[in-house]
């Protein structure tokens, strides 16, 4: 990864704290464009309310999140969706009963195209955006070996199916970047490879990412470098076998054990 | 056609509109919303008013406006204000309100507007309410009683079946699949850019605008409109419309309501009376769709007619290719 890439993600001086507790304090960090950024850190690190934060389903204390040149901090979720940054949460959050079909066309990109107007007045142009979107997911659901659930409700697949549903649904939305909240939960290790596959052809086709994942070697093999959070804020950046020299890091996530592998 | 069963029908006709408006809010957005009937009674007294000409009677009673207008300008203005009263209720309600709080929220406004409109003897004439609706066109098309009731029977169907085709437009358009996903997985439909918070209003307003319209209708039909005909009870038999149709499909709705609206009361109206025991079929009633509503929970939790389940055509090709995720 070029050094001299665009940083499209800013994180600056963030914090967050939830009466007594301070998830998150003075964080910052930078990911540019087209890099696949770990984000890594024990239990109660404060990871999850980093992602909550950045994505807009919780308001910053403190701090600047600059997106693509734009500041977003406080942004309600929708508008920094519509920005081009998507998040992922640790469970699959598929639309349970609605066809698999149907999650696919409601993660696209929709224009402003479902409004009470739209559906009245301008049936035909809807339609013919829907058979666009229809012949891509299709396309999308053969990719992640779902075409043949396309008709079956979401909620009746399996758990890795859900996930791929997911992966399937980030591509079909095609954003910018995505914040992974732990891709591998309840995945089984069989399926592991498939999720890194997805993950790296989706980095390929331009998509900057970062990821929250315990799966050290999951996340060495994924990302081009990881942040390190533990009480709420970063400790470290590097590459995995940097980060286990690091005292720090060892101190406060990998253990003696995990250093020496 | 015997002028029972159309009178049945044009029931039938009212009472599916009706049970078409909130499905809108809870079938298709996902809430569970206890103040629908708050806002079909404010649509049926406003609609009287407008209709009605200006009040003339003691001083220490009456009711607002009197308009002596013509029906349909009353049923747009009910419908107006239908959906203005859900824009501001929705509004508080919607924006920090999931679930159970906001079933409380409504149920407690429900509860209030009751009071209010009940008690207040300048508003609508308190326990007297409105009455003496003169009926839609009467006047203008000076038809007979058997071809006028064919002419009322006429636009009541016609208007449930405009508010059909609109509502089955919306349900199928991206912004009904838009309200279905909020209705999953509110999170999930924020993360991939729906604006939560705006959707769920709209669909609360025209949820309102529905049961303005219909409560306008309702009134015009019954000619009296008062504290007694409407409680904020009489929402749970339309959620037990909507839970034995089927949730968010229109047809099996309008069979829900026929069932559990039209026919239980009917079929029960007709037993005899035993003596002694005048309160039984009465009871009866109650008891029966009690009894039906739970007995398609427990056996066909889904509804008689389900929600409609969508194809996708597929593009003849094999399901199979080189995937991505199994390189």
């Amino acid at each position: 990864m070029s050094e001299q890439a665009r940083v499209i993600l800013e994180v600056k001086g963030v914090t967050k704290h939830f009466g007594g507790v301070r998830a998150v304090t003075d964080l910052s960090f930078d990911i540019r464009e087209h890099e696949v950024v770990g984000l890594i850190g024990p239990n109660g690190a404060g990871k999850s309310t980093a992602v909550n934060v950045i994505s807009g389903f919780s308001a910053p204390d403190a701090g600047v999140i600059r997106f693509d040149g734009t500041e977003i901090q406080g942004w309600p979720a929708h508008n920094v969706a519509a920005r081009g940054l998507v998040r992922t949460f640790q469970s699959a959050r598929e639309w349970a009963r609605l066809t698999v079909m149907d999650n696919m066309l409601i993660a696209a990109n929709q224009e402003g195209r479902d409004t009470v107007w739209k559906a009245l007045f301008a049936r035909r142009a809807l339609k013919a955006a829907e058979e666009r979107d229809r012949v891509r997911a299709r396309d999308l659901l053969r990719q992640f070996d779902l075409y043949a659930l396309r008709d079956e409700y979401a909620g009746n697949l399996s758990g890795g199916q859900k996930r791929l549903l997911e992966f399937a649904r980030v591509a079909m939305m095609a954003p910018r970047m995505v914040l992974w909240d732990e891709p591998l939960a309840g995945v089984n290790p069989r399926l592991q490879g498939n999720i890194l596959n997805a993950i790296k052809s989706l980095n390929q086709s331009g998509i900057t990412m970062m990821l929250i994942e315990h799966n050290l070697p999951f996340v060495e093999s994924a990302c081009d470098r990881n942040v390190v959070m533990a009480e709420g804020t970063n400790i470290a950046v590097g590459l995995m076998p940097e980060l286990r020299q690091n005292r720090a890091v060892i101190d406060a996530y990998l253990g003696e054990v995990a250093a020496n592998v | 056609m015997s002028t029972y069963l159309e009178s049945l029908i044009v029931l039938a006709a009212i009472l599916s509109l009706l049970t078409l408006g909130l499905n809108v809010r809870w079938g298709w957005a996902g809430e569970f919303d206890l103040a629908y009937y708050a806002t079909v009674a404010m649509g049926a007294y406003f609609g009287s008013v407008v209709i009605l000409p200006k009040y003339s009677g003691p001083a220490h009673l009456g009711y607002i406006l009197g308009l002596n207008q013509p029906f349909l300008v009353a049923m747009v203005a009910a419908g107006i204000l239908g959906g203005v009263a859900s824009l501001i209720i929705g509004f508080f309600a919607l924006r920090n309100l999931r679930g159970d709080y906001l079933s409380i929220a409504t149920v407690a406004f429900a509860i209030v507007s009751w009071q209010v409109l009940a008690q207040d003897p300048n508003l609508f004439d308190g326990f007297n309410g409105v009455y003496g609706m003169p009926q839609p066109f009467e006047s203008v098309l000076k038809l007979g009683p058997d071809a006028y009731a064919l002419f009322f029977f006429v636009m009541c169907v016609v208007l449930f079946l405009i508010t059909y085709v609109i509502l089955e437009m919306l349900y199928r358009s991206p912004f009904g699949r838009t309200l279905r996903a909020i209705r999953e997985d509110e999170y999930a439909a924020a993360a991939f850019g729906r604006n939560v918070f705006v959707n769920k209003l709209k669909a609360y307003v025209i949820g309102g605008v529905v049961a303005g319209v219909g409560g306008c209708l309702f009134a015009v039909y019954l000619a009296d409109w008062n504290p007694y005909v409407w409680a904020p009870i009489e929402t749970f038999l339309i959620y037990g419309a909507i839970f034995i149709g089927g949730q968010a499909n229109q047809r099996g709705i309008t069979l829900g309501a026929i069932i559990l609206l039209v026919t239980i009361p009917e079929v029960t109206r007709f037993m005899p009376n035993i003596p002694g025991h005048a309160d039984l079929f009465p009871a009866l009633r109650d008891i029966l769709s009690a009894i039906l509503v739970i007995l398609v929970l427990r056996f066909r939790p889904q509804g008689l007619i389900p929600e409609v389940h969508p194809r996708d055509p597929g593009d003849g090709q094999a399901a199979v290719a080189g995937s991505v995720a199994n390189v």
